[in-house]
């Protein structure tokens, strides 16, 4: 899967997930979470949400909304963990 | 007229993440009898949410747990019919009792983001006067959410406002027909403050005897939820949940630390252990916040805790709560110099704000101890400020009688919110039972603190508000083995700012009294 397929589907689990409705497939990739209505709470439901659809767990020390600021870090670790994955098989 | 209950806004208080926005209201018209309950109630409220013992089994049991440490108690007042409502709010106003007003969010007209709000849940709000003239109820509100209306406002403060009477009742009526469908114990139902005796609480050093005496970690509430976390996954799931959780697991125990480091001053202490302190308290809130945050996802994932997830997330919530406990006694030991100091601000503090009234007003007694012409222990002497030679500065009775008392008379109405009574030295010789008493003509007495079986040298009593010109000391039981009344000093401490205004609202009150028996 390519950066802009993740992306896609970050934006999409983060819309529904979001206090704030809007739509987020085009807002800025540098946006601080916090600022969009995202919370430490919503937070873990997108995590839970991530995990179910690229088919990976978060490790403990990741369940950390303060260590993912924006949706290009989301992307960027997910990318990470898919690629790895793919790798190792 | 506005005859208004004054305490703080608390502007540095705490918001709805770290307490709810029923107890803030609580805990906020508690600081109505001393400014610093607010503060008080909240670390309770963390202290008891996180570790006890108490049977939570209705909503109040907990709460008047907490108000019994600062002598006071919620009292539950059925409203059997809507037009109850507003005369039952100024007869608790007339007696300086603030009220406590649990509404449906819904119901909360003046709020958009309240009226929206998915949740339907409950709101407190503070009942705390209204206008003699005008139908209308001054309310305080915990605001709690980005607001329309308190946009301006910074968000912990308990914002003072006006409605109308016909809008606290739309309100009250809103809110009840939904409290009547759901059969909850907030039916029809208003709470008021009120005061049952003396404080156990008085200043923050006793606030940490008492938590390092209570604290214990073996009834820990966050152990049992991650005990019982496999029987309870599904409910982990709602935001609503969750969202409790974090409140009181994380966000009060930020209230707890912070009011742990005022108590402790952990600003006395050296740079090595003030960075201790921070580190820990850092440490100690990272491990709560994670293990909430992998609760929450191991429910969402639908994922039971393993045996040894379990028992790591037990030993580690134990391990910190006993290194707790250690690092709060040993600063506590090092610091116990600095919080005598404490107490010595404490009272700078106070005295900067109150008046003591007795002082120098015209005292007299049942009885005065004159042995010889020399040494008369008369009545005065324990209103001179004084306290060096008992010969000077003490006013003892006769043995003649059991009973005896010592009056003074303020020159005019003054509004009094604490007395100190100082008492003799030795112990057999300390007043143990007396009443304070109030009374506007010396001929009627008020009775507004009741103590029995003192043993302390000095006692100090905090009442609510009241303006009296004569006050009393009725002393029944004058000391352990003999008839002889002794008081070193008898202070009436009134606010400096809070009296014209008071005196103004009593006059008015007497001429309403007065024109109404007319």
């Amino acid at each position: 899967m390519n950066m802009d397929n993740i992306e896609t589907k970050i934006r999409a689990i983060i819309g529904e997930n979001a206090e704030m409705q809007k739509d987020f497939s085009h807002i800025d990739s540098d946006i601080d979470l916090k600022d969009i209505g995202i919370n430490s709470i919503s937070f873990i439901k997108i995590v839970v949400f991530i995990e179910t659809e690229f088919g990976f767990e978060f490790e403990d020390e990741n369940l950390d909304y303060n260590k993912f600021p924006n949706i290009k870090s989301l992307v960027n670790y997910v990318e990470d963990k898919t690629h790895n994955s793919k790798e190792s098989k | 007229m506005l005859k208004s209950l004054k305490f703080d806004i608390y502007k540095n208080g705490y918001n709805a993440s770290k307490i709810n926005c029923i107890d803030i209201p609580i805990a906020g018209a508690s600081g109505y009898y001393n400014y610093e309950n607010y503060f008080y109630y909240c670390f309770y409220y963390s202290m008891f949410t996180n570790w006890t013992n108490i049977k939570n089994d209705h909503w109040l049991t907990l709460r008047n747990e907490i108000l019994k440490k600062i002598g006071l108690t919620l009292v539950v007042n059925k409203i059997n019919a809507p037009s109850q409502l507003i005369p039952s709010i100024k007869s608790h106003i007339d007696n300086m009792q603030p009220l406590i007003l649990i509404a449906k969010y819904n119901s909360l007209f003046y709020s958009g983001s309240y009226l929206n709000m998915a949740d339907k849940g409950s709101h407190g709000i503070i009942i705390s006067g209204y206008d003699t003239e005008r139908p209308l109820i001054i309310v305080r509100e915990s605001v709690h959410i980005d607001n329309d209306l308190f946009s301006t406002v910074k968000v912990e403060a308990l914002a003072k406002f006006q409605i109308t009477d016909d809008i606290l009742l739309d309100i009250w009526n809103k809110t009840n027909t939904s409290y009547r469908e759901e059969n909850s114990p907030f039916y029809n139902t208003l709470y008021s403050i009120e005061k049952t005796g003396e404080p156990c609480i008085n200043n923050y050093k006793e606030l940490l005897d008492d938590f390092l005496n209570n604290f214990d970690p073996n009834c820990s509430k966050l152990a049992e939820v991650v005990n019982s976390f496999n029987d309870c996954i599904d409910n982990m799931k709602s935001y609503g949940s969750i969202e409790l959780l974090r409140r009181i697991f994380y966000g009060s125990i930020t209230v707890l630390f912070e009011i742990l480091a005022k108590a402790i001053r952990v600003e006395m202490l050296s740079e090595e252990n003030q960075n201790r302190f921070n580190i820990f308290t850092d440490e100690y809130k990272k491990f709560r916040y994670f293990l909430l945050s992998k609760l929450h996802a191991q429910a969402l994932r639908n994922k039971p805790l393993n045996i040894t997830q379990k028992e790591k997330f037990l030993e580690e919530i134990h391990t910190k709560d006993n290194e707790l406990i250690k690092l709060i006694k040993e600063f506590y030991s090092l610091n116990l110099e600095n919080l005598s100091q404490n107490k010595i601000v404490e009272v700078e503090a106070f005295e900067k704000e109150y008046v003591n009234y007795a002082l120098g007003a015209v005292a007299t007694a049942d009885s005065e101890y004159n042995p010889n012409p020399d040494l008369h222990y008369r009545a005065s002497q324990a209103v001179n400020g004084k306290y060096a030679m008992p010969e000077k500065d003490m006013w003892i009775s006769t043995d003649l009688e059991s009973i005896h008392w010592l009056k003074v008379d303020l020159g005019q109405a003054r509004t009094i919110n604490k007395f100190i009574i100082k008492h003799a030295q030795s112990p057999v010789n300390i007043t143990v039972d007396f009443t304070i008493q109030g009374s506007s003509d010396s001929k009627r007495w008020q009775d507004l603190v009741k103590v029995k079986g003192n043993d302390s040298n000095v006692t100090t009593h905090d009442i609510a508000p009241s303006a009296y010109r004569y006050f009393r000391l009725y002393i029944t039981g004058p000391a352990l083995n003999n008839f002889c009344a002794r008081i070193y000093g008898f202070e009436a401490w009134g606010c400096k700012q809070m009296l014209q205004e008071d005196l103004e609202s009593r006059e008015d009150n007497i001429n309403e009294q007065q024109s109404a028996i007319v």
